[in-house]
């Protein structure tokens, strides 16, 4: 049983409540895209896991584009019928898009928070080097280091957000239903 | 720190101090016919002791943290090579007696101090069938058996259980606590886990198909600590804070031989991901979709019409097992020829559950406008009518009376015929109505919580995430606090040291020590203790520098 699903309460079907995957969250945010997927054709693969392909529109104002037949892994089991799925790709340099996290229905509480090696009580870890006459840090090769061990302590929370009904012609008309990087991203 | 109460004795001021050592050793094992491992650590064996010290050759000792790595071995070992002596006294040493399953227990100590107030550092069993040396030349040579003893752990190893269900607000001690005397079979006095000051969150929450060490674990990780026994055989919660006051401090270097540094060639997790799950029922909903639809045939035969409805997640399962909310009838055809009208007044009648929102199912109902009585009304009418029109024809009433009885014979002719209209109006009032019931779909779920502790300022390809899920915990700032520690726990790791210094038996794994200015957490502790090497009365110590 993948472990990002959960069960309905009394013993009912296997319903889609997934945790985001993997959160990129303070750095390259120019990276993050926002997509929709919407009109999913389901498929069992090989391995019995059922797959959709859909489109999906970025969801970004500038370089907004469809791709179109992404095929995304579903750990579905049960039956899916009919949703629409948001999700969030990353797009690399080399403009290779990869899923990064997907939701459906609801999303997870999460919270990501950053600490620096020092705020975690191991400094020695940073493995650098501390001047007190220059009052700064300095790496094994003498340059001065953009990481400070003792950097604060950097938290965020992610909604706990349901989109409902978006429909792949929504986006880009209304940023209300963008769900882009700063839309999934509370303070911070 | 399991042998605190050796602390402050005589032994641990040898023990801590570069003083002269004489160190000792004794080890005693107890007939397996008759006495119970448990009843040499509550202290009640049928059997007597035996002390086989004089025939032990060597020993070679070691404790393992447990989990922290998913091949970490859950139980301590120890190897012991003995003197082959069918005459020995009070008990030959010989496979006869070195059964597997024999209990067995080792003490340090120093030959300065008195026996009984030496250290217990392993308890546990004989394993398996020893090595025997049955032929050896020349014929005056020492024949050797060799033993291996495992700890009380290694019993459970492959102990799976579905154990009790605990409700909400219950102590997670008393789930360990319960489920070690129900499915270890230890007696409360061998378990020393109390209260843990956590209070279950769901409403239900049970240990379903897993091995009962690591279940307990799953329990015990809400609170940071980890079941074990130790070194005296007790079922131990063993804490696992890497802060915790250190156990030894050596402020100058003097009892250690050598600290390395080893080398760790996988790179070290810089992302803990922490699953949890709420206690707090979540709702998600689709999108409003066709629930149910059928269709009811109906007309004079019935006043009204009441249909039940269920709504069925698909073919196969069980009616009323789909849950939705803001229910709508729709009709989509009425089929009638002279029921115009019939079912436009259909009602839909939603049966809410408890909760107030939930609909499982209902009932479509509708007037058909006919009413019974007037069939017979109709009935009877006709019935009268025709009567009076073969009465009329058999005393040929028209001859007599003429033309009044004609107009009166003509009148009951029409109203004859009317009845019968009527009637086969009546008869002809039926339709079928095609329904569809609307709703959104919902689902109670308790929905997944997740705590992410990393390192800041990580590219994307520099993150090494590793992700730990357990459902006993559902309040995220607990949640937080747990992922934090188990980040610097993994960044730790990737400083492994491995420590050689003058024995100290009060240390115990999962043990904090400081040497000079550094703190060390100790994964693990290996010794041979054998008489007159060099090893003897060393210890090698593999640990985490966390300071």
């Amino acid at each position: 049983m993948p472990e990002e699903f959960m069960f309905s309460p009394g013993g009912g079907g296997v319903k889609l409540v997934q945790m985001v995957a993997r959160r990129e969250v303070d750095r390259h945010k120019d990276l993050l895209l926002g997509l929709t997927a919407s009109s999913p054709r389901f498929a069992a693969n090989s391995q019995g896991l059922m797959e959709y392909t859909c489109s999906v529109r970025v969801g970004v104002v500038e370089n907004q584009g469809l791709v179109e037949n992404v095929l995304i892994s579903q750990w579905a089991q049960g039956i899916v019928t009919d949703f629409n799925i948001p999700v969030i790709m990353e797009r690399s340099v080399a403009g290779r898009l990869t899923i990064i996290a997907r939701a459906e229905m609801i999303l997870p509480d999460v919270r990501v928070t950053s600490y620096s090696y020092g705020s975690l009580g191991v400094p020695f870890v940073a493995n650098l080097r501390y001047d007190e006459s220059t009052d700064k840090w300095y790496d094994g090769f003498g340059y001065e280091s953009s990481l400070d061990p003792y950097a604060e302590v950097h938290s965020l929370t992610y909604y706990a957000w349901q989109q409902g009904n978006v429909s792949i012609d929504d986006l880009g008309e209304d940023e209300d239903l963008d769900a882009t990087y700063a839309h999934w991203v509370a303070g911070g | 720190m399991s042998k605190d109460a050796w602390f402050g004795t005589t032994l641990d001021g040898i023990w801590r101090s570069k003083s002269l050592r004489q160190p000792g050793f004794a080890v005693y094992i107890w007939n397996p016919n008759r006495t119970s491992i448990s009843d040499v650590v509550m202290g009640v064996p049928e059997s007597p002791r035996y002390d086989i010290t004089k025939w032990v050759l060597s020993i070679s000792l070691r404790d393992t943290v447990a989990f922290e790595q998913e091949n970490d071995a859950v139980i301590s070992a120890a190897t012991i090579i003995l003197d082959y002596d069918k005459n020995a006294i009070p008990i030959q040493v010989t496979e006869q007696t070195l059964l597997h399953g024999t209990p067995i227990r080792i003490y340090q100590g120093d030959e300065r101090v008195d026996r009984e107030e030496w250290v217990c550092v392993f308890t546990g069993q004989l394993q398996g069938n020893p090595a025997v040396a049955e032929e050896v030349r020349p014929a005056a040579s020492h024949r050797q058996i060799t033993v291996s003893a495992v700890d009380r752990a290694a019993a459970f190893t492959n102990t799976v259980v579905t154990a009790f269900s605990y409700d909400k607000g219950q102590d997670i001690g008393r789930a360990a606590v319960e489920t070690a005397v129900e499915f270890m079979d230890l007696n409360r006095r061998e378990i020393r886990i109390g209260y843990q000051d956590y209070a279950i969150g769901h409403e239900k929450s049970q240990l379903v198909d897993i091995e009962v060490l690591n279940g307990i674990y799953e329990i015990l990780f809400c609170v940071g600590k980890k079941p074990r026994f130790d070194s005296l055989g007790y079922f131990v919660a063993a804490d696992s804070d890497l802060d915790k006051p250190a156990s030894r401090i050596h402020k100058v270097k003097d009892l250690v031989m050598s600290i390395v540094r080893t080398q760790t060639p996988q790179p070290v997790f810089n992302s803990v991901r922490l699953l949890g799950l709420d206690n707090t029922l979540s709702i998600v909903e689709e999108r409003e979709k066709r629930l149910a639809h059928g269709n009811i045939t109906s007309g004079f035969f019935e006043a009204a019409v009441r249909e039940d409805v269920n709504f069925s997640e698909g073919a196969g399962e069980g009616e009323g097992s789909r849950r939705a909310r803001d229910t709508r009838l729709a009709r989509k055809k009425i089929n009638s020829l002279f029921g115009v009208g019939l079912a436009q007044d259909a009602d839909w009648s939603p049966v809410t559950q408890d909760d107030g929102i939930s609909v499982l199912g209902g009932q479509i109902s509708f007037d058909t406008g006919y009413v019974p009585e007037l069939r017979v009304v109709l009935m009877v009418t006709w019935f009268y009518l025709k009567t009076v029109e073969l009465v009329a024809e058999f005393f040929d009433l028209i001859a007599i009376y003429g033309t009044p009885a004609k107009i009166a014979f003509a009148a009951v002719w029409v109203a004859e015929s009317a009845a019968l209209l009527a009637m086969l109006h009546a008869f002809s009032t039926m339709g079928r109505l095609y329904w569809e019931v609307y709703g959104i779909p919902f689902q109670y779920v308790y929905q997944q919580l997740c705590s992410v502790a990393q390192i800041s300022n990580l590219r994307t390809e520099q993150i090494n995430e590793t992700k730990l899920r357990n459902d006993w915990l559902y309040d995220i700032n607990v949640m937080d606090a747990r992922a934090k520690v188990l980040l610097k726990r993994e960044l730790v790791k990737g400083w492994s040291y491995e420590i050689t210094m003058l024995d100290d038996p009060l240390i115990d794994v999962d043990d904090v020590i400081e040497i000079g200015e550094r703190k060390y957490y100790i994964t693990s502790i290996a010794k041979v203790i054998s008489r007159g090497t060099p090893d003897m009365g060393v210890m090698k110590v593999s640990a985490w520098r966390v300071l």
